[in-house]
Formats: C-alpha cells, structure tokens, sequence
C-alpha cells in the first residue's frame, strides 16, 4: 500500500480524534488499537518536559516515514527509562519505583502498572524480562534484585523473588545493582557501588558483575580456586550499559567513573569473555575520550559510545569493539549537545536521542552522517528503545 | 499603547452609563468598612491614627483588599489559608498545618511576590520565597493585599501585586487568651498582654501550635494508574511544632517623636513525609528567626512627617535528610539567612499634595554549611539601595488623584569562590516608574487606572546555586515587565431598610513579562536558569457584596489566563503551572442573633494545571467551610468544620491535602486595664 509520510502527532486520551486527522492527508498502513500509527519494528522513547514537571512517552516507526506520536499517557513522574522485550516494553517511573507495562500493538494503553519500591527507596532502573512469566527489576538505592511475574495482573502475583547482592556493598550499605544483561540462561548483574557519602558527594568503589543462573536464580562462582562465591571485578568504576555481541562473544560493560566536581578518568569500556569470565579494559577514558556513558553495538567493528564532557556538552565517539581503537564523529548537529542516549535499530542505524533539542536523530553508521533532519519528539528524549509488533500484525 | 487606550475608553463608557443613572434619594456617598476614613487633605498633615508609611485606602489607586484581625483571630491556621479564604488570592499547598505553601496574586507567586512586615521586606535574597506558615496569627492585626501597582512605601513593585502584614499596634492595654485544639491531634495557645510602664507602653505576645497532621488519605502507593493497589492511610511523619514570642515596646520622646522597639523569635520544628509514606521517614526541617528593629516617629513640623527604621533579621534553617528519603543523596545542611537595613520614609502634606520618599539600604548574606563536611559552600552577599519617590495629588475637590512613583534600585551581589565558580561581584541597578489614577465619578462611582513597570532582580540561588542538582547562572539578567490594569468600584448605603450597603467591583489587567528566570534541566536531571521565556498574565476579577441587618453575602471571582511564552519549549501559550484559570471565593455570614453567628465559605479551583505543557490537570477543587461563632461577653468559642465535603485533592503531586477537619477556639479578652 502506499504511505504518505506523516506529520508529527500528538497521542490524545480519546483516540478516536486522530482518526479525523489520519484521514484529512496523512494515510498510513498501520494503525493500532489504540490509534497510535506503528510498524512491525518500533521505537518506544521516554521524554521529560523541560522544567521536569511531567513526562510521556513517544512512538516512532521504524520505517521510510518515521512517524511519530508524541505525548503518550502523561505522567507526573520526571525521571522516566525504557525497556522492552519481545512485544512489550515498560516504561519505568524512578520517582516513585513503578513499571508500567505496555504492549506495542497498544502502545498507548497500559496493560499494568506495579510498584517496585518494597519498603525501601529503590529507584528502579531497568527491567529485563527472561520469559512472558519471569523479569529482573534493578534497583539502584538497594542490594536487591527482584524477580517479578510481568504478566501478573493483581499485585499480590507481581514480585515471585528477590536476589540479594549486600554481600558486595559499599561503604553506603547498599551495592546498587543498576543493570543487567541475559546471555543465554545466565544473567549478567552489574553492581555500581557508588558510594553515597552525602551532600550529592558520590565516591567510586570497586564494581562487580555478578552472573547468576536464571534456572535457580543463584549466584555462579566464577573462580572456583577462590574461597566463597566470586563476581567478576571490573577494572572501572562507575559501570551502568552491558550489551552482548554474540558474534564475538563478548560483554561490553560502561563506565563513566566520578564526575563530580571534575572527571577522574577511572571509567572507560570493559569487555568479559562469556567463555571464560576473564576480564580488560578495552578503552581507558581520557581527556580525549571524557566521560564515556551509553554504548551502543552495530558490528564486530564498529560501535559507539557517548562522551561527556560537562554539563550539557557531549559528543559521539566511534570505537572498534575488536581492538578498541576509537575517534570522535564529529558532526554540527551532535557535537556539544545534551546526547542523552544512543540505540541501534533492526536496520543497524544508529538513534540518538538529544535531550535540549527535543528530538531524535538518525545516523547511517556506513557514512557517519546524519538521515534527514531531527525528529521532533515535543519533550526532551532520554531514552530509546526497540519492540517489535505481533508477527500477526501487518 | 492600543490596550491602554481601549481600557480608557471602555472606563470613560462605562463611568458614564453608570452616572446616567437616577440616583436612589436614599444613596450616601459610599465608604468600605475596613478603610480609614477618607482623608481631608489640609495643610496641618495626616490622621493622627495614622503612622508614617501606612497606605491611605481611600485614595490608592490600586485595586486592594484587607483582611482584619477579627476574621481570623485565634484561629488554628495560617496565614496563607486566611489569604486564600478571604480574597482572589490563590494558593498552593504541600499539606497540613505548617507546610510549605505559595501564593499566587494575578500570576505572580514564590519569589515574585514581595510580601512585607510592616513595611519592611521579608523575601530572602536566596530563594526568594516567604515561610507564611511561621507568621503568628497572634501577632497580626490586618493583611493588605495590593493587586497590581504596588505603592511607593514599599521597596520592590511586582507583576502581580505586594502582601503586607502589618502586625498589632498597641491601642489600649489589654489581656487576651486563646486556646483550641482540632483534627488531627492539633492544638493552639495564644495570648497577649499589653500595659503601659512609666513612659513605655508594651506589648508581650506569644504563641505555641503543634499538630500531628496524620489526616487519612487515599495513597496511590506509587502508581499513577494503578487504581487498584491503592489505600486508606494516614499520612505518616508529618507533625509541626511551633512557638512565636514577640515585644514591642512604644515611647514618646518628645512632642511630635515616638519610638518603638519591636523583638520577636520564631521556632519551628517541621517533619517532611516522604512520597511513599514511609512511617520511618526521618526528614526534619528546623527553622529558628530571631528579628529586631528600632523605629523613630517624628512630626518634623505641621507638614512633614518622617520614619526612621533600623533592624536586623537573623534566620537559622537546619535541613536533615541524612538517610537520602527525599532525593538520591544523604543532606544535613544549615541555612543561616540574615538581615539587616535601615529606612527612611518621609511624608510632606502640601495643599493638594503629599510628596513621599521612601529610602532603603540593606545587607543580606546567606551562609550555607554542609553538616556532612562534604562540600564546602560559598557564602554570598548582597548590598541594595533602594530610593522611591511619589507625589500623590488631589483634583477636583478630591475627586481625581493622580500618583506617579519612581524608584530607583542599585544592588551589588557577592559570593565566595566555589567548586564551580570563580568568586563572583554581580551588579544591577535600574529604574522604574509607574502612575495610578482613580476618578470619584459620582459619590457611588470610582474608577481607576494603574500602569507599573517592573524588575526582579535574580537570588542568589539562581546565580550560585553550586550543589547537587542546581547550578547557578550568574550571567542571569533581572526580569522585567510591565503591568496595566482598569477596572471600578461602586457601593452603595441604604441607611432606612434592612439593606445596608451593595457594592461591586470589577477589574481587568495584563502583565508582560520578559526574561522570566525559568530553571532547565538537562538529560541527567541537572537545573540551570536561564531568562529563555516570557509570559503574559491577562484575568478579570470581579467581586460583588450585600450586608443587611443579619447577613453578609460576598462574592469574588477571577478568570485569569497566564500563558509562559517560549517557542522553543512545548510550554508555548501554555498556562503557568500551578495557576487556576478561574477560582471564586463565596462567603455568608448571618447574625442569627447578637450572640450567635453563622459563617459559610466556598471557594472552587479550576483549570489548574500540575506541568507545563498542560497535560496533567489538578482535579477542580470545591471546598466549603463553616465557622458557627458564640459570643458572650467577653468570651467566645468558635466551632469550625474545614473542607465540608471532604474532598481530596493535590496541589503538588503526592503531596496530599488534608480532608474534612473539625477545630473548636475558646477566645478570652480581658477589660482594658491601666
């Protein structure tokens, strides 16, 4: 069918109203329940108002026309992330330690929405979902990960386990457990351990990956010769990504180290061989790389990551994931910008969210240049991800 | 200079349908209840009732309004509560006695209101906004709220309008006590003593209040739409204690001179729950004030009359969240704010004219100390000066009265070096006139007119924040504006039937505001204030009234439209956060015989919006409240129900109100003794 490429739309609580506006010029193959305009690949993207008094979420088709709807189910949290697994993503409220659950042939309806906070402060992170009954909750102000049912439908179903981490804690008593990553029936668990001594004052410990066997939910000694049950230690402080590049066998774990009130240099890219647990350091952050926060994987070859300099001025680094060499792409539109997070999608195109400019770009990582201009997304984007429709929907 | 000229004329129009009208034989020349007499401006100067830099009512051009000490003397409440209740001044509150809570008068809110004591500024140079909750109500005899063109006695103009609390003055020896307790473990004692000794006349009064505030609410338990994990609970660790001592001491000097001492100090003690309810929470908030001042009255001859006041304000707040529940980081950090001025105000009477100038010169410094000893913060510093001019003059027979003012402002601003910045000197100085005119049309019949410009300069927090998640801009310019409003009064007296007076007033205004100082956050959730924005305040109020022999019926209404205008932010042409598009106060009261009273209040709130981009409306807000009062003799008891219907609203997100409360007040005012 033929497909006008359309406007940017704003997602309305009613929306029968956007039917009226799809006819008046803009026709599009998909359309779901809930009037949003999908594609069989999505992106699904949190943004915040300015001013952080509110939140939404925002769809873009991943297709020629990129389609936006914007505004999704406002919300008054202002720290909002993203998750999404198979056909369904989570939108998660740090603010008040919830996970709303959505599926992408309703992107606009919640399916669910539970708490993760416990009695305790939590800030939930990330959300990783092994089955349609079994998902990891990380949480950073805890040792505790929980293991929650994401298809429970009453609260009493929600949280089926928890898995405890206080062993690696630092100094704050807590080992935060920010992140996490499924490589086969292993979970990799990354534990931060920023010490929080006060007054915003955020010192770096030594930081861990845990690998737990998703079958009994237990931690895997990774040195046997060694007393007790050991995690892999990192050689960088501060970690939160982890991605997994299977055709290299390998996990990739940033780390942006302390930034405050300078940067220490003490983060960098680390890279652990699935096979073995062993561990390096594949790029050591320096004056020229800064700060390197968020990586995003589109080859054994080529990767990126996101180098913070100061407040509001990043810039887009290029690295080999192979040798860890790396340079700056440097281009108008990105550098010295709010870059707030970098995805690859279905089609190995790098998006890159940028916050102050409200909008998302596209880079074709075969040229290093940016696809069209900035897709406007109405509040500023932190983070993207990826979900696919139902193979049923066409 | 188009909407000045069509408000003109809509006034000149509507002035003289309304004088093309037949007069009843019964209409008097009308006068407010809560306003001095109308002045008789001769050359032997003002009421001798009168100290120098009090308001005259009757002529201010600017549209106001009081609130005496009657309407809410020994209540168990604020006085950001009595604002809201009694005028078109909206508020926003975090819930429970001794809570946070900002008020808004025409879009103007936090620190672009000036609220004054007495005169005198109480707004901080660091945030900008003013604690009402620890004002003593004891303590207070009237509230004069300003909309629109603030008088020159007062240092700063705003877009919206000035508050000013003028405290009690000693009229006659007296012994007052009050007691009352209410809902939610709350109660209140108050008293006061006043006496003369020798050549002094005095006044001691004090107060103490504490509530638990553990109102029941419905808790979302976190989630926003999730209705069906939500509970019945009580909100947990948000209790207040407070206590309030004032002296005041009044001499003469001489013929003509008078001083007056006034000492006051303030401790509270404030729990702040946290979102989730937690019945472990351990967030405190102290706050300790200790204020002085020294005030020298002088008839300098027949004609001249002049003010001289010194004084310091000392403010010590601890913040104590040491174990991280109301932010992602442990804070233990004192505050220490301090004051000090003197002003100097003099009045000239001449003929058809009082000249006044109001003259100030302050020092404040705000002294921030990082109790976890883990970051050093720099102390900031500022000098101001400001001098303002009116010349207030009578036509006609005192049916015209013109008043242009000046002021003129010149600041310097210091903060230390910090971990961000590099020691800073920022100054600022600017000038700004305004005009008001008022027209007796008829004895019925007033209208009036005010144009005002406007500056604010920015406080120390948006130059120097240097912690956590707000940086400073010291590169900040003030804010500046222009505020224009019309609008007429007309009463009316019927001496010889059970109706006693019917009176109406309507106003329109508009307020331009550029450079508006609005915090940004970056992806990481770090604030920066830039001047990126402008906004434009347009709102009609109204207010209509009847008093009979055994009733009193009032009504006020505001539609106010204020729109932040900002093209690159998807708050363009969006209402202000936090301010209601139309927001009535209703009030009756009914004499059911001497003894007895009756009181009804009912105010609404609609169109309030919790964000910028207008997606997340308040719910409306309908509250009612009843007071019925018995008097005898010198004793009275007040029985109060606040929030009739008990609905339950936020005005900040997860920051419950409190629901349907019951208070009762036992007054005792003593005869005047020697």
């Amino acid at each position: 069918m033929f497909s006008f490429r359309c406007k940017v739309l704003s997602f309305k609580k009613y929306s029968i109203f956007v039917i009226p506006f799809l006819a008046t010029g803009c026709i599009h193959d998909n359309i779901s329940d809930d009037g949003v305009v999908v594609s069989d690949n999505v992106a699904v993207i949190t943004t915040i108002q300015a001013d952080r008094s509110g939140g939404a979420h925002a769809l873009i088709t991943v297709d020629e026309e990129r389609t936006v709807t914007t505004e999704i189910l406002p919300t008054n949290g202002s720290d909002l992330a993203m998750s999404a697994s198979g056909n369904s993503f989570f939108r998660i409220d740090r603010t008040t330690a919830s996970i709303q659950k959505f599926n992408a042939d309703r992107p606009g309806t919640l399916v669910s929405e539970f708490s993760v906070a416990g009695n305790e402060e939590a800030n939930p992170q990330d959300i990783l979902l092994l089955n349609e009954s079994k998902a990891y909750v990380f949480r950073r102000e805890s040792n505790l990960v929980w293991i929650v049912n994401p298809s429970a439908t009453v609260e009493e179903d929600y949280k089926i386990g928890e898995i405890d981490f206080s062993a690696y804690a630092d100094p704050d008593g807590n080992s935060e457990p920010v992140s996490g990553l499924l490589v086969g029936d292993k979970l990799y668990v990354v534990l931060q351990n920023m010490e929080d001594q006060g007054s915003f004052v955020f010192v770096p410990h030594i930081a861990y990956v845990a690998v737990i066997d998703t079958t009994t939910d237990q931690q895997i000694d990774i040195d046997t010769l060694t007393d007790g049950i050991q995690a892999i230690t990192l050689p960088i402080k501060n970690p939160y990504y982890i991605v997994y590049q299977e055709s290299l066998g390998k996990i990739f774990v940033q780390a942006g180290g302390d930034t405050w009130p300078a940067l220490d240099y003490t983060g960098g890219i680390a890279v652990i061989d699935v096979n073995d647990y062993s561990v390096d350091t594949l790029i050591d952050d320096n004056e020229t790389t800064n700060s390197i926060s968020n990586i995003a994987i589109i080859s054994d070859t080529q990767a990126y990551f996101i180098s913070y300099k100061n407040y509001q001025d990043n810039y887009l680094f290029e690295f080999n994931p192979s040798n860890g060499d790396y340079f700056a792409v440097s281009l108008p539109e990105l550098d010295g910008k709010d870059l707030a997070d970098i995805e690859v999608d279905i089609d190995g195109k790098l998006w890159i969210a940028s916050f102050v400019e409200k909008g998302i770009y596209i880079l074709d990582p075969a040229e290093n240049e940016i696809e069209g201009s900035l897709i406007p997304t109405v509040f500023g984007p932190t983070d993207i991800e990826f979900v696919e429709l139902p193979q049923t929907q066409e | 200079m188009r909407v000045r000229f069509i408000v003109l004329f809509l006034n000149i129009y509507s002035a003289a349908l309304l004088a093309s009208n037949p007069k009843s034989d019964d209409a008097t020349p009308f006068v407010f209840e809560m306003e001095y007499d109308a002045i008789v401006v001769e050359e032997t100067g003002p009421p001798a009732n009168r100290q120098v830099g009090d308001i005259y009512l009757e002529s201010e051009t600017g549209f106001h309004s009081i609130i005496s000490s009657e309407q809410f003397e020994g209540k168990i409440t604020d006085v950001a509560q009595i604002v809201a209740e009694h005028s078109s001044v909206q508020i926003r509150e975090t819930g429970g006695l001794g809570g946070f809570s900002t008020l808004s008068l025409r879009g103007s809110s936090g620190a672009r209101l000036p609220i004054y004591l007495d005169g005198l500024l109480l707004n901080d140079s660091t945030f900008g906004g003013v604690d009402l909750s620890g004002l003593s109500l004891g303590q207070i005899e009237q509230i004069e709220i300003y909309r629109g063109i603030v008088p020159m006695v007062f240092s700063q103009a705003s877009i919206g309008g000035a508050i000013n609390i003028r405290t009690r003055r000693m009229n006659k020896p007296l012994t007052k006590i009050s007691y009352g307790l209410g809902s939610f473990a709350t109660q209140k004692l108050e008293g006061s003593y006043s006496s003369t000794l020798s050549n002094w006349d005095y006044m001691i009064s004090g107060s103490y209040q504490q509530s638990q505030n553990n109102y029941p609410y419905l808790f979302n338990n976190g989630t926003q739409f999730n209705a069906a994990d939500d509970y019945r609970t009580e909100r947990k660790h948000n209790a207040f204690a407070q206590s309030n001592i004032k002296l005041v001491s009044r001499s003469k000097l001489s013929d003509g001179n008078r001083s007056l001492i006034s000492l006051s100090l303030m401790d509270k003690r404030k729990e702040l729950p946290t979102w989730n309810n937690s019945p472990t929470a351990s967030v405190t908030l102290s706050s300790y004030k200790f204020e002085g001042s020294y005030k020298w009255l002088s008839a300098i001859n027949d004609t001249t009359h002049a003010s001289l006041t010194t004084g310091f304000r000392y403010h010590d707040e601890t913040y104590d969240d040491k174990n991280a529940e109301l932010g992602f980081s442990t804070r233990y950090i004192e505050y220490i704010t301090q004051r000090r001025y003197v002003n100097f105000i003099v009045e000239n009477y001449w003929k058809n004219y009082i000249f006044s100038v109001n003259s100030e010169i302050a020092n404040d410094t705000f002294s921030p100390t990082d109790l976890l000893q883990k970051n050093k913060y720099a102390d900031s510093y500022r000098w101001s000066g400001n001098l303002g001019a009116q010349m207030q003059s009578f036509y006609f027979k005192d049916k015209v009265v013109v008043t242009p003012a000046v002021r003129f402002y010149k600041d310097i601003s210091r903060h230390a070096e910090n971990i961000l910045y590099d020691a800073q000197s920022i100054g600022n100085q600017h000038a700004s006139a305004q005009i008001g005119l008022q027209w007796k049309v008829s004895p019925t019949v007033k209208l009036k007119n005010n144009y005002a410009r406007y500056y604010r300069v920015p406080t120390f927090y948006e130059l120097f924040a240097d912690r956590g998640v707000s940086r400073g801009n010291p590169d900040l310019v003030p804010e500046r504006g222009i505020n224009i409003d019309a609008g007429f009064e007309w009463g009316q007296n019927y001496n010889k039937s059970n109706i006693k007076k019917i009176y109406f007033s309507s106003s329109v205004y508009q307020s331009n505001i550029k450079d508006v100082i609005t915090w940004i956050y970056n992806s990481q959730g770090v604030g920066f204030p830039n001047n990126v924005s402008e906004s434009k305040i347009r709102g009609l109020e109204l207010d209509v009234g009847l008093e009979t022999d055994s009733f009193v019926l009032d009504t006020t209404v505001n539609i106010e439209n204020a729109l932040i205008i900002n093209k690159a932010s998807s708050a363009n042409r969006k209402q202000l956060p936090g301010h209601a598009f139309l927001s009535t106060r209703h009030s009756f009261n009914y004499n059911i015989n001497p003894q007895f009273q009756y009181k009804l209040i009912f105010t609404t709130s609609i169109g309030k919006f919790y964000d910028s981009a207008n997606v997340l409306p308040v719910n409306d807000q309908y509250r009612a409240g009843t007071t019925i009062t018995w008097q005898h003799k010198r004793w009275r008891t007040d029985f109060e129900i606040r929030n009739l219907f008990d609905q339950e609203s936020e005005d900040y997100y997860l920051n419950p109100l409190p629901g349907r409360a019951l208070f009762f007040t036992l007054h005792y005012q003593g005869s005047p003794h020697k």
